[in-house]
């Protein structure tokens, strides 16, 4: 705390990726989802999911089409109401203090939306404003993102013009700003070039590295295995299974790829 | 934990700066081209048609039933249009999951509801500008008259409105009872009841509303009882303000919890819960079309069928109307004609759905490339409710029993709908990527014109 970081951020020592200590169980969640349930009529879409998150930790959700991950990301971002179950966010409950879970959250949605008619710059300025970021650390902050994932030439465009991979960099680079302690990333790999996908993976590596928890829903299940401290397999709307860094470890030694593992634990579901 | 203050006033300044530059930015290019034309067709129409409307005016009933009816336009589009600005915003997923405060957001939504509403005044403009500039045989005062009744329903009735759709959009978040679902009956999911309701509610009260601000109004203007005027003037902007800070408030604390609900019941119930039905209205037209434009009508009569369910509602509501038209009252069969043209027109417009919220441009680019047969398609299907709204038309006026009548409804009727269906589709393509754009644009012109050949007749 003699730091001028925010609290939030505890910062690790350490190597950025590894196994979560039990160290862990002092550190207070960046995270906490508590028994979320969540029905549309007919349908159980999230049926008692129970997760923690802590700083400095990338928790990868996995799961069939359909198994519930999205719906559990739009409850925890505040774009959807859960049934019941109760979703803090550095210790900020999403129904009770929107505001503060909202900007404690980044968020990198599965469909990109934004203003077309606004250039990428303008798009960052208005994002900051609304995460309450002063003028002058609001500039500072989106000339280094936008360096660092190299849409500084395209930054006075306006974004109907940009590529899916460019509106998803700045998609993410809208998430960064503000330091927010966790970042939820839905299917973020997605549409990105080789190197544009290493950028990210490096800005991954970095942030967990000062300490932000991140939650990263794919299906690249070979990107989850080496980046995850764990990995969440959910299947109808539950958490059917729980692999930390040990067990990711344990498991590629004996050969078998998060792939199988997969198939092997969702026979069920389509 | 280190808590920033919800920055407020920065909030809203900084989304004003945005909606600008997206404003100008938007009209660049032939849209700003074809949106000046539109507009300064629509301006010097009403110019020109101002004074001839009020010419034909003589008496106080004769003037007070014509602003009646501006009025009554502008609070049936208001009421309803309200609606899709809180509720529909085309941002709404962007910002659901950044930290907005509530009330930032509604005096966003709030000032585009305005500025979007504020064209509706201009029939009344028009014929106080006619009432001004002529000397006809109007009583004194109408000018004012004209122009103070329906802005003075459009400062209290908007905010009204507005009020009305938070709270009904705050009742999502309760539990359903007993009478929500008498109230839902079969056409909406029972917790959404009174979302339905509330524009009808709100339009009610601009009604009610505005038949005090024409008595007053009558008397302080037309009867030179000036004590009167204040009052009025200030009653009005009262109930606007009080509604506006109620439904400020109701913004600020639940906004957040409204719209993620809203999300969730958007659905029709027979889409949520027994699967989509196989056929919709309007389908069997497909047997009349060449076979290539099939899956292209079927798309888009489908995805409009599905989106649009009130249009079938508003269709039969406008036979009741046309009816009433029919029977009674001068040159009833061009009145029908125009009550028509108002309906086709502004009302039941598909082409810039189809180019907006149901557009696909992923898979026009990816699918073999039909474009004339798709445009064929695309024709048929947005041409079928109006088609309808053209038979009931010619039937009302059958009704009387007056076949010259009947074959006027049935002649121009399909001019003007074959040439409405034709130019929305071409605006529509011009506009491609600005349809909610475009498509007001083209609403108020239409409404306009409408209006001005009411007028006339
Ligand atoms: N708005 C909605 N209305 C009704 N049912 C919904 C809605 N959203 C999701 N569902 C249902 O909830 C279940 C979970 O959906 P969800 O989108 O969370 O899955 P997912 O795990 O993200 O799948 P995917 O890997 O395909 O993205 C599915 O059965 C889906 O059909
Ligand atoms: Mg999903």
């Amino acid at each position: 705390m003699t730091t001028s970081k925010p609290a939030d951020h505890a910062p690790q020592s350490g190597l950025p990726l590894a196994p979560a200590s039990n160290g862990q169980a002092r550190r207070t969640p960046a995270l906490e989802i508590r028994g979320l349930a969540k029905r549309f009529r007919a349908t159980v879409a999230v049926d008692g999911v129970d997760l923690d998150v802590f700083p400095g930790e990338l928790v990868g959700l996995i799961g069939p089409n359909g198994a519930g991950k999205s719906t559990t990301v739009k409850i925890l971002t505040g774009q959807l109401l859960a049934d019941r179950g109760q979703v803090r966010v550095g210790g900020h409950d999403v129904v009770g203090d929107p505001l503060a879970a909202k900007r404690a959250t980044g968020y990198v949605p599965q469909e990109l939306e934004l203003y077309p008619f606004l250039t990428g710059r303008e798009l960052l300025e208005l994002v900051a404003t609304i995460r309450g970021l002063d003028a002058t650390t609001a500039q500072a902050a989106i000339d280094s993102l936008l360096e660092r994932f190299r849409l500084t030439p395209a930054a006075h465009r306006m974004t109907r013009e940009y590529s899916e991979g460019m509106a998803r960099k700045l998609s993410i680079c809208a998430a960064l700003l503000g330091n927010p302690p966790l970042l939820v990333l839905d299917e973020s790999l997605n549409g990105l070039d080789p190197r544009a996908a290493a950028e990210v993976k490096a800005v991954i590596r970095e942030e967990l590295a000062r300490g932000t928890a991140i939650v990263l829903v794919s299906h690249i299940l070979d990107v989850l295995e080496r980046l995850c401290t764990r990995v969440v397999l959910i299947d109808q709307g539950r958490v059917v299974k729980v692999l930390d860094r040990a067990a990711l470890d344990a498991l590629s030694a004996t050969g078998t790829t998060l792939e199988t593992f997969f198939i092997e634990n969702t026979g069920g579901a389509s | 934990m280190k808590t920033v203050p919800a920055p407020t006033p920065s909030v809203r300044r900084a989304f004003l700066r945005a909606r600008w530059r997206m404003l100008t930015r938007r009209l660049r290019g032939p849209v700003g081209l074809v949106a000046v034309l539109l507009v300064g067709l629509a301006v010097f129409g009403l110019a020109y048609a101002g004074p001839a409307l009020a010419a034909g005016l003589a008496t106080e009933v004769q003037v007070r039933d014509t602003v009646f009816w501006a009025g009554t336009l502008a609070a049936l589009v208001f009421s309803y249009t309200s609606f899709e600005v809180f509720f529909r915003a085309p941002d709404a997923r962007l910002l659901a999951a950044l930290p907005v405060p509530g009330a930032a957001r509604f005096d966003d939504l709030f000032v585009r509801a305005v500025l979007l509403h504020l064209p509706l005044l201009l029939p009344a403009a028009a014929l106080a500008w006619g009432f001004a500039t002529s000397p006809g045989p109007h009583p004194p005062g109408a000018a004012l008259y004209a122009l103070l009744v329906p802005t003075i329903q459009l400062v209290f009735g908007l905010p009204v409105a507005i009020c009305l759709h938070l709270l009904a959009g705050r009742s999502l978040l309760g539990q359903s009872n007993g009478l929500r679902k008498v109230l839902a009956g079969a056409s909406v999911p029972d917790d959404a009841a009174l979302l339905v309701y509330a524009p009808a509610v709100g339009l009610l009260a601009t009604l009610v509303g505005g038949i005090f601000v024409d008595l007053f109004l009558r008397d302080a203007l037309m009867r030179q009882k000036t004590s009167l005027l204040a009052p009025v003037l200030l009653g009005g902007l009262a109930i606007g303000v009080w509604a506006t800070v109620q439904a400020r408030k109701i913004a600020a604390t639940s906004l957040h919890l409204i719209l993620p609900r809203f999300g969730e019941v958007d659905v029709p119930p027979p889409y949520r819960e027994d699967g989509v039905r196989k056929v919709v209205p309007g389908e069997g037209l497909g047997r009349f079309l060449p076979p290539a434009t099939l899956p292209y009508f079927l798309r888009d009569i489908r995805q409009i069928r599905r989106r649009h369910r009130l249009d079938r509602v508003l269709v039969l509501g406008f036979f009741v109307a046309a009816l009433k038209l029919a029977h009674g009252g001068p040159a009833p069969g061009w009145r029908v004609v125009i009550a028509l043209t108002l309906m086709n027109g502004v009302f039941i417009v598909s082409a810039f759905r189809l180019r907006g919220e149901l557009a696909s441009p992923w898979l026009d680019r990816t699918l073999p490339d039909n474009r004339r047969m798709a445009a064929l398609g695309r024709l048929a299907a947005t041409a079928h409710h109006p088609l309808v709204a053209l038979g009931l038309a010619t039937l009302a006026a059958l009704t009387t029993g007056d076949v010259g009548s009947a074959a006027l409804v049935l002649g121009a009727g399909l001019g003007l709908t074959a040439a409405l269906l034709v130019a929305s589709d071409r605006l529509a393509e011009l506009g491609r990527g600005r349809a909610g754009l475009t498509a007001s644009l083209w609403r108020v012109a239409i409404a306009s014109l409408c209006l001005i050949a009411g007028g006339l007749v």
